[in-house]
């Protein structure tokens, strides 16, 4: 029984860190509606960092008076999102306008865009595009890529691609963004990255220390039952001590 | 018996790796088309009544406002993408006065559901035709593992057959 109560004792000092935790990030999660913790997001570095939020290196090109990014996955016109959405490896290698569109291009995808920045059309490698595009040019009638394969011109209606030995015009180059944008920009790829609900679900199951974290949760699970059986068995023999002498009472 | 396990293992993982990629180009797929006479890509602008039936099928706008396909007589060949799960499968598809000739998955990016690749799936959709409705006017039997992968082929053969019926009026 001595024992038993000092088990008690030192599970429950263990106990603590988990209790609070649990109960505090439950009562939390409990009421993520009312506190949008769904809709609030995480600014603090190293917690970004520990999810493998990561600032993205950036690329932008010059078009007209217009800036076209990418940060990450992610093309932005200026601070608006375009609905261009990139691969994980992809990268934008140009943008420019030609004849009446807007050309972005990535290694592997040439869209064309209206005047307004609604893709007209997305040309890959279901349309023989050849790929993978190192960098772009054009002249006003021809549109020309370099690919590892070589040099590629097609016209404006971007149905054919036809193979050419050189080409003398100037290769679109990127240019690193101003400040102002960048740092608006960051701040949107990082700040609408991780909602708080995430941390607090993650703390609250433990995966916040991947799968570590969920053995530990286990095992604070298992100390919680233990506590609560030892907790029950001790309050039963200090309650009704005499029934359980009795039963322990060796028969005459 | 580990070893037996673990060559298992590999096997199935070999398997699916290998399911995923091209099983023929584009152009590959056009040239068996059109016996190597490919002719030459006309466009479709996805506008107006158009685009509202696009999305009625597909559930979501379709990211473009123009289409390239290939015609001959009655004759036309769509190359058309689609997200399964995760990643866009590329599908050819050959209609011929409002029918479904021939549906081949040319490109499969996914983990998961290759299976349709098969003939003995895209074969399903020979003959179909579009309802008013939108819809097929036949069942396709589906695929277990494989819903969503088959969900995106009967979406983008309803899409050919809408495309076909616009621009052979």
């Amino acid at each position: 029984m001595r024992r038993l109560r000092y088990l008690h004792r030192i599970v429950g000092l263990v106990s603590v860190v988990f209790v609070l935790l649990l109960s505090i990030t439950g009562i939390l999660l409990n009421h993520t509606e009312e506190l949008q913790l769904n809709k609030r997001y995480v600014r603090f570095q190293p917690l970004l960092s520990l999810y493998g939020v990561q600032a993205p290196s950036l690329v932008s090109f010059i078009v007209d008076n217009h800036r076209i990014t990418q940060l990450g996955q992610q093309v932005y016109h200026n601070k608006t999102p375009l609905s261009i959405h990139l691969k994980t490896q992809e990268k934008l290698v140009a943008a420019s306008v030609f004849t009446d569109f807007y050309v972005i291009a990535s290694q592997q995808r040439i869209w064309l865009l209206t005047p307004d920045f609604e893709v007209i059309e997305t040309i890959g490698e279901a349309q023989s595009l050849p790929t993978p595009l190192l960098v772009l040019s054009h002249t006003e009638n021809h549109l020309y890529i370099d690919t590892e394969s070589g040099i590629y011109r097609t016209d404006s209606d971007f149905l054919a691609w036809e193979k050419v030995f050189s080409h003398s015009g100037k290769w679109i180059k990127s240019y690193s963004p101003n400040r102002k944008l960048k740092a608006y920009l960051l701040q949107r790829y990082q700040g609408d990255g991780l909602p708080w609900e995430r941390v607090l679900l993650d703390l609250h199951s433990g995966r916040i220390l991947g799968y570590f974290g969920v053995l530990l949760m286990d095992l604070a699970a298992i100390l919680l039952i233990f506590l609560t059986l030892t907790g029950v068995w001790m309050w039963w023999r200090v309650s009704y001590p005499t029934k359980y002498k009795k039963k322990l009472k060796p028969k005459a | 018996m580990r070893y037996i396990i673990f060559s298992l293992v590999v096997l199935m993982c070999s398997g699916q790796l290998a399911a995923r990629g091209t099983y023929q180009t584009p152009q590959d797929f056009l040239a068996e088309v059109f016996a190597q006479q490919v002719p030459k890509p006309q466009k479709l602008w996805i506008v107006k009544d158009l685009k509202q039936q696009v999305k009625k099928i597909l559930g979501h706008r379709l990211g473009s406002l123009r289409l390239r396909y290939w015609r001959e007589d009655q004759k036309t060949v769509w190359i058309l993408e689609e997200v399964g799960k995760e990643e866009v499968i590329t599908v050819g598809v050959v209609v011929d006065d409002n029918k479904i000739e021939q549906l081949k998955v040319l490109i499969f990016r996914e983990s998961r559901g290759w299976e349709v690749r098969h003939a003995f799936f895209t074969d399903q959709f020979k003959q179909a035709t579009l309802q008013d409705n939108l819809k097929l006017d036949r069942s396709i039997d589906g695929i277990s593992g494989a819903t969503l992968s088959v969900r995106a082929l009967r979406k983008l053969a309803r899409l050919a057959l809408l495309f076909h019926q616009h621009v052979v009026k």
